[in-house]
């Protein structure tokens, strides 16, 4: 048992997203700490949490990663628990028991690991051959056990309930690296297990496989589905996160190089995407104090370009070309019909798409209510939020740092592209 | 070109080029026509900036050689026309912007799945490879069933957009709702674009394909059917403009199942179909402009508002009665050439039917020659019905009456842009062997047409009949039945029932059905509702709480250690009894 | 004979001979003088168990040269002296950390009375510890019995008098199992030194009838252990011992007397019966499945816990759950994970307990959910151990009880069929609910605001503070170091038989 660190392909590419979003959001969070209690608390937390993501990325066996996920929940349950509230202390606890129970079901593909794959994580997975069926069947239990239970942080169905609870109650800018980076770090530990520790050959193309990718296709489902029901702003973007991640998810378990490139782009687009729209809502919270969509009506005359922000956003998260969000369905949705598993490869597809309408339906109805409020009743714009201010320069500067990330992402795709085939050649 | 991870394809001739062509003059009128009809309306700049962004965007569409070209182009179209279509921010607008968007978007997403499958199955989305691309597919053994299953979804956001029934439910409360420039290009020339993609799905999959050929004629002919009806009904001036579109859509797709199912004899479809497309075209850009210099003056579309407003102002009567003409088929007019056209290809259909043997899609398709003809009737009845309330009748309200006799209503610049679509048509009418024959032969190659073994005699009497025999069903239709029933001691009603609304009735209440969250939210909650612990504390009943407390007492007592003790010995004196 | 080899008998003798004195000896003497014994003792061994990692072999003391049959016996390998190091400590560590409460609770003149109890229960569980005799064991065995009794009966009150009065009849029903054990033993082998037992029994047939009275005796010594160690179902007298005990008390008894009884029960098994008839003895799929269920009904009930020491009590129950889960593999792997886990939770658990004291300390002297919330903002030593406490129960990397429970999953993936299904949900299960009640305790320790004012008069005595910093990097000492404390107990193990 040693703690190993080393650094390959895919750590680098996880380091730099979550440098990346962390200083942005960082920047953001300068400002929003004024509304804040405990500043000093929140920053340390903040720092710390990152700290733990970098040794997650470097990680290079399955321990080590797994004392640095065990070390994260507990040092971004601070960030939850920031305000105090009733609701946030039971937020903190429900996220950390879910947390933690995803990492005690992680704990047996551990000790399965250290029996029967390599020490250090090897590309294309090192697990030792000459099974029997009974030991098979024990080591394909463990695995999928293990996958739920990093997919708790990750969002994945039955342990996801505590994103959409957790983030209403923390500050924006905690909200915005929860969804956005930290659950990537779920998606990183499941594709270490899958690629680098097991390999696929024991999974793919049995019932676990199957398994797997109903869970993901159903939290797709259910995610914008009940996003679509929610009226807090916040409540409606976790859900929306449990759902998008599920797609990376999604491309993660179909096993394909295709699906997994789409899934890598998706990691990149869902997290620059749903940052802004976290940030965005913190900055209406901010600026404004609003924390209902009914209240969003007509805002958009007076925070411009935060809802300027705000749509670019949304339209990549619908998966409107030119904009980030189009391309990595576009993988997913090849990858897993090229793939060819009975029934679940084209109702993946489709499936993705039912989403993407359910996207459509519960974010651009606020940007099309904030911008063409109701003139019923003789009503005119400016009757709508009539003491509401736009959102201040530092926060504007992140927001509008990742609308325009957005729409170059989008268009100028292809060495994304490029890169992640090749990175993702490496493993099959 | 790579641009968003997808390599571009552009091609501009033949058909592509025509149509880039069509749509450049039909947005130059329009904009130009834009700076009269705007001029007192808020928002100029969002206007024009998408309207120029909906221009780029179609062009896009048109001139695209692969399919993830035009699924590109046509989402960013979608949104920027939706706009346009929002554009008044009232109530009504927002509520038509809806419906539009979600069609859109709906239609958008099926398309995007059919692509999904297409490229599955074939591995190429250009145009150009299609067809060689399914044979190889189905050589191998593809199924063609899944082939066919990518064709429809793809023709669903095509359709969708085209305004083909049961997805023709946004045009008749969009277009309308629109400025009128942006409704002339709505009508004219985005649904083009849904019609440009049903052609390359129809004619690079699917030709010579029996089922989808008859499955395009029927789809044409319920949706001419349909639309021309709502037009008759129809009270509001751009309403029955945009039902009538809806019904031209109809011919053309019905002309788009001709070219599938005549194979190579397809020479009279092909024409057909091109020509009518750009009659249309034209027809609606020179009407709605019309009926946008009505409004513009009026600010009202009722047609009892707006009767007898045409009566003193000639320039404005010749311009809608070449549209008028033209779209009913009046021989001499390009409109009757096109019409013909398409009549001739049933016809040809129905001896090609009977001669292999299909004796039961020979009847069918004379029951469509049928309909076409009675459709047609029913167009020049709606026409008529509008040109004889705006230019002929007197409006029963004296003061209007007297402000309706002001000779004024456009200024050059607007009359400028209706005399070009007008011209248009009266040149192309007149000359049909010169203009109409060059230009169908161009884009002969995109629609995989080919060349007619003999000419075509356009004014020949067999041809001509078609053209009378409609014509007269609507003036029967129109004298029978608009002027007794339709209006009420002279004023038009609407009897159409409202409450008959395909939206309404079945589309909307589906969603909602759907969107419910039902046991999607019970499984949501599911692990945190094993809170077995806090049920048990929630049971605070005076008995129950007796009975807790008496428990727990018991519970830490040692008699109960003991007992539990013992239990423990018991099972295990047990367990080594039975195996040792 | 190396001289360090002496440190067996002398722990011995220092420790009776400086427990005498205390009787004779005021409070503040004693106090000082059984601090000092202690220290020595704890010395000595580790210079023993520094002779063993240096290469010494095992060896055994005959005492007063008086050879098998007729004398007794002592035996020391790295195992034991590795034990009696951990005892050794961690009662030091429990006694300096818990001293300012024994000053308070225990009456002034019976002070020294208290010293007496603690030095005797430390003397019998090294004696347990390097017994190679089955009677002596026994001796030791009532001798631990008796003094635990004392200092759980030191705070005095009448709940103190009901718990040990409990605890007494319950934990003598165990040493009467033991006791008639050792008689079948006796009867049968005609030994009572544990090497000749286990050559007279490695003689026998296996599947001969000679061999049943030797499976009874292994069965009763295993039930009685298991009584007197807390094993659900018989654990119900460890709550009431714990909250009414001192928290030192409380801390050697869930950390120390519990688990002398189950190192004898480990040593009695691997040097009597070996490793191989072990599968066969189905005592063993008993002790699993008692095990598994300890590990989930421990959980349980502390869940349902408003009071600080009882939920700690608990999660003992539970903790000994997984060291009879390990016992009750049957492989080496399995016995080798128990002792680990006894090791780890000795310093934990103590830990635990002390830091408790220090909480009720700043809460006014209550224990209960309610008084406690914001103790740990208050009495800033108590709080982080307690988190650190709390992280290595649940199983946090970097801490001793990860380390624990990864090998108890590795030895558990090793067995076949059922048992293997058994363990790893027991594991899986018990694991998420020790989560629960732990992340409710750290949360209220340091939820509430305002309230970080400590009370008037309160300060740190110095030795608590030792106290607690040294428990912390023991902890996370144990939690690096596992590679190293494998080593050890496979070590260990290959002197054992």
């Amino acid at each position: 048992m040693y703690f190993t660190f080393a650094a390959d392909a895919f750590s680098w590419i996880f380091l730099a997203l979550i440098t990346f979003m962390w200083i942005t959001v960082g920047i953001f969070a300068t400002k929003y700490a004024e509304h804040i209690d405990h500043k000093k608390r929140f920053f340390l937390f903040y720092i710390l949490t990152y700290l733990m993501l970098v040794l997650l990325c470097f990680s290079a066996s399955y321990l080590t990663m797994y004392l640095s996920f065990e070390f994260m929940t507990l040092l971004s349950m601070p960030l939850v628990l920031h305000d105090e509230t009733k609701e946030a202390i039971a937020a903190a606890k429900k996220y950390l028991y879910y947390s933690i129970f995803g990492a005690t079901l992680a704990i047996l593909g551990l000790v399965f690991a250290n029996r029967y794959a390599a020490d250090t994580f090897v590309a294309g997975g090192s697990l030792v051959s000459g099974l029997s069926e009974s030991q098979t069947l024990v080591l394909q239990i463990a695995i999928f056990l293990s996958i739920v239970g990093f997919g708790a942080k990750a969002g994945l169905f039955p342990l996801h309930s505590w994103l959409p609870t957790a983030h209403p109650v923390a500050p924006a800018p905690a909200s915005a690296v929860l969804s956005g980076v930290i659950t990537k770090a779920g998606v990183l530990c499941i594709i270490r297990v899958i690629y680098f520790v097991f390999g696929t050959e024991i999974i793919r193309g049995t019932w676990v496989q199957y398994a797997l990718i109903s869970l993901a296709l159903l939290t797709i489902f259910l995610g914008s589905l009940m996003a679509y029901q929610q009226t807090l702003i916040k409540k409606r973007f976790a859900y929306s996160s449990v759902s998008q991640v599920s797609y990376v998810l999604f491309g993660v378990f179909t096993m394909n190089p295709i699906a997994l490139t789409g899934a890598m782009l998706h990691v990149i687009y869902h997290s620059v995407i749903k940052d802004c729209l976290f940030l965005v809502s913190g900055a209406v919270i901010f600026t404004n104090h609003k924390h209902g969509i009914a209240e969003l009506e007509g805002i958009g005359r007076k925070m411009p370009i935060t809802f300027a922000c705000f749509t670019v956003a949304s339209l990549g998260l619908v998966g409107v070309p030119p904009f980030a969000g189009f391309l990595s369905k576009w993988y997913l949705a090849t990858g897993s019909l090229a793939e060819g598993i009975p029934v679940l490869s084209w109702l993946g597809p489709a499936v993705l798409l039912a989403s993407a309408l359910l996207t459509a339906a519960y974010l651009l109805s606020i940007s099309i209510k904030a911008y063409f409020p109701s003139r019923e009743g003789g009503k005119t714009p400016a009757d709508y939020c009539v003491d509401d201010k736009e959102a201040p320069n530092r926060m504007l500067f992140s927001m509008i740092l990742l609308a325009v990330l957005v729409v170059i992402l989008g268009v100028v795709a292809q060495p994304w592209v490029n890169l992640f085939i090749d990175v993702v050649g490496g493993l099959f | 070109m790579n641009i968003c991870g997808v390599d571009l394809g552009f091609n501009f001739t033949g058909f592509q080029l025509i149509y880039t062509i069509v749509a450049c003059i039909m947005w130059i009128c329009s904009l130009l026509f834009s700076k009269e009809y705007m001029a007192h309306y808020e928002n100029k700049k969002r206007y024009y900036i998408f309207m120029v962004a909906t221009w780029i965007a179609t062009v896009g569409v048109l001139a695209s050689t692969n399919f993830l070209t035009t699924f590109i182009f046509f989402e960013i179209m979608s949104f920027t026309s939706y706009l346009l279509v929002i554009h008044e921010e009232t109530p009504g607008p927002m509520k038509a912007g809806e419906t539009y968007l979600a069609v859109a978007v709906i239609g958008g997403m099926v398309m995007l799945m059919g692509l999904f499958l297409l490229h599955d199955a074939l591995g190429t989305l250009k145009f150009a490879e299609l067809t060689a691309a399914k044979e190889a597919y189905l050589l191998a053994g593809g199924s063609s069933k899944r082939l066919f299953a990518a064709g429809l979804c793809i023709l669903f956001g095509f359709g969708a957009k085209a305004g083909m029934v049961p997805l023709h439910i946004w045009l008749p409360k969009a277009h309308p709702i629109a400025p009128a420039p942006a409704s002339a290009l709505l009508s004219g020339i985005l649904t083009k674009s849904g019609i440009f993609g049903a052609i390359v799905v129809s004619v690079c999959l699917f030709f010579e394909n029996q089922t989808w050929g008859v499955m395009m004629a029927s789809i044409g002919m319920v949706t001419m059917f349909l639309g021309a009806l709502l037009g008759v009904f129809s009270i509001d001036l751009k309403r029955t403009l945009a039902c009538s579109s809806v019904s031209q859509i109809g011919f053309i797709t019905l002309g788009i199942g001709m070219i599938v199912l005549l194979g190579e004899e397809n020479a009279l479809a092909s024409n057909g179909t091109i020509l009518h497309m750009i009659n249309h075209s034209m027809i609606k850009l020179l009407l709605f402009s019309a009926a946008g210099v009505v409004y513009m003056n009026l600010h009202k579309l009722n047609l009892n508002d707006i009767r007898g407003y045409g009566k003193n102002k000639p320039a404005l009567l010749v311009l809608f009665a070449i549209g008028a003409a033209s779209i009913s088929g009046v021989p001499g007019t390009s409109g009757y050439i096109s019409k013909t056209l398409l009549h001739e290809s049933i016809v040809e259909y129905i001896e090609h039917a009977a001669h292999l043997g299909h004796a039961g899609l020979s009847n069918l398709f004379s029951v469509y020659e049928w309909v076409f003809l009675v459709t047609g009737g029913l167009t020049f009845c709606y026409m008529l019905k509008l040109f004889i309330c705006i230019f002929i009748e007197d409006n029963k309200d004296w003061a209007l009456r007297e402000k309706y006799k002001n000779k004024y209503c456009m200024n050059n610049l607007s009359l400028g842009c209706l005399i070009v679509p007008a011209a248009i048509l009266t040149i192309m009418g007149l000359t049909p062997y010169l203009t109409m024959n060059g230009i169908a032969a161009g884009a002969r190659e995109f629609l995989h047409g080919f060349e007619a073994e003999h000419a075509v005699h356009y004014f020949t009497w067999v041809n001509l009949k078609g053209s009378i025999i409609s014509l007269s069903i609507g003036a029967v239709l129109y004298l029978g039945l608009v002027r007794i029933f339709f209006m009420d001691d002279g004023v038009y009603k609407n009897l159409w029932p409202a409450k008959v609304d395909l939206e309404e009735l079945v589309y909307r209440p589906l969603i909602a059905l759907l969107l419910k969250p039902g046991i999607f939210k019970y499984i949501d909650g599911i692990i945190d509702n094993f809170r077995f612990m806090e049920w048990y504390h929630s049971h605070h009943g005076r008995h129950f709480k007796k009975f807790h407390e008496a428990y727990l007492y018991a519970r830490d007592s040692m008699s109960f250690g003991l007992f539990l003790a013992a239990f423990g010995l018991a099972v295990l004196l047990v367990f080594m009894l039975i195996s040792l | 004979m190396v001289l360090i080899q002496n440190a067996v008998a002398w722990s011995v003798l220092i420790l009776i001979v400086s427990g005498v004195a205390c009787a004779a000896l005021s409070g503040k003497v004693a106090k000082w003088v059984a601090t000092f014994a202690v220290a020595v003792v704890g010395v000595m061994n580790i210079f023993l168990l520094k002779y063993f990692l240096d290469g010494g072999e095992y060896f055994r003391y005959s005492m007063g040269h008086y050879g098998a049959p007729v004398g007794n016996e002592l035996r020391s390998g790295p195992l034991e002296a590795a034990m009696c190091v951990v005892f050794c400590f961690v009662m030091l560590l429990s006694i300096m950390g818990g001293r300012k409460h024994i000053e308070e609770d225990i009456k002034g003149k019976k002070q020294n009375l208290y010293y007496i109890s603690a030095i005797f229960l430390l003397c019998s569980m090294i004696a347990l510890v390097n017994t190679n005799d089955l009677f002596t064991a026994y001796v030791f065995i009532e001798i631990n019995t008796i003094t635990a009794c004392g200092i759980i009966l030191a705070k005095e009150g009448k709940t103190a008098l009901a718990a040990s009065t409990r605890y007494l009849i319950m934990s003598l029903v165990g040493s009467g199992m033991f006791l008639i054990g050792i008689c079948i033993m006796y009867g049968a082998t005609g030994h009572l030194l544990m090497e000749p037992i286990r050559d007279f029994v490695a003689g026998i047939d296996p599947s001969s009838r000679e061999m049943i009275p030797v499976q009874v005796s292994i069965a009763l010594f295993a039930v009685g252990m298991a009584l007197k160690s807390a094993l659900w179902p018989f654990h119900s007298w460890l709550p009431e011992a714990h909250s009414s005990a001192t928290a030192t008390s409380s801390a050697l008894l869930s950390g120390l007397v519990l688990k002398a009884y189950i190192f004898l029960l480990v040593k009695v098994i691997y040097r009597v019966l070996g490793i191989k008839l072990l599968s066969q003895n189905p005592i063993f799929d008993v002790l699993l499945i008692l095990g598994a269920g300890a590990m989930i009904m421990g959980s349980v009930n502390a869940i349902r816990e408003k009071d600080l020491k009882r939920m700690l009590a608990y999660s003992s129950v539970g903790q000994i759950g997984y060291i009879y889960l390990g016992l009750g593999m049957g492989t080496l792997a399995g016995l080798s994970a128990a002792v680990i886990q006894i090791l780890a939770h000795a310093s934990t658990k103590a830990m635990l307990f002390i830091a408790s004291g220090g909480i009720m300390d700043v809460s006014g002297g209550s224990k209960k959910f309610k008084d406690i919330e914001g103790a740990g903002k208050r009495d800033l030593f108590a709080g982080i151990a307690f988190i650190v406490g709390s992280l290595s129960m649940i199983g946090i990397p970097l801490f001793a009880g990860f380390a624990t429970k990864y090998v108890i999953a590795s030895a558990a993936i090793e067995l076949a069929g059922v048992r293997e299904w058994i363990a790893i949900i027991a594991i899986v299960v018990s694991a998420i609910l020790t989560t629960i009640y732990y992340v409710n305790a750290v949360l209220i320790l340091f939820g509430g605001k305002d309230n970080s004012k400590k009370p008037e008069g309160f300060k740190y005595s110095t030795e608590y503070i030792i106290a607690m910093v040294v428990f912390i990097v023991l902890n996370i000492a144990i939690g690096l170091n596992i590679n190293n404390l494998i080593k050890l107990v496979e070590l260990g193990f290959s002197m054992f038989a």
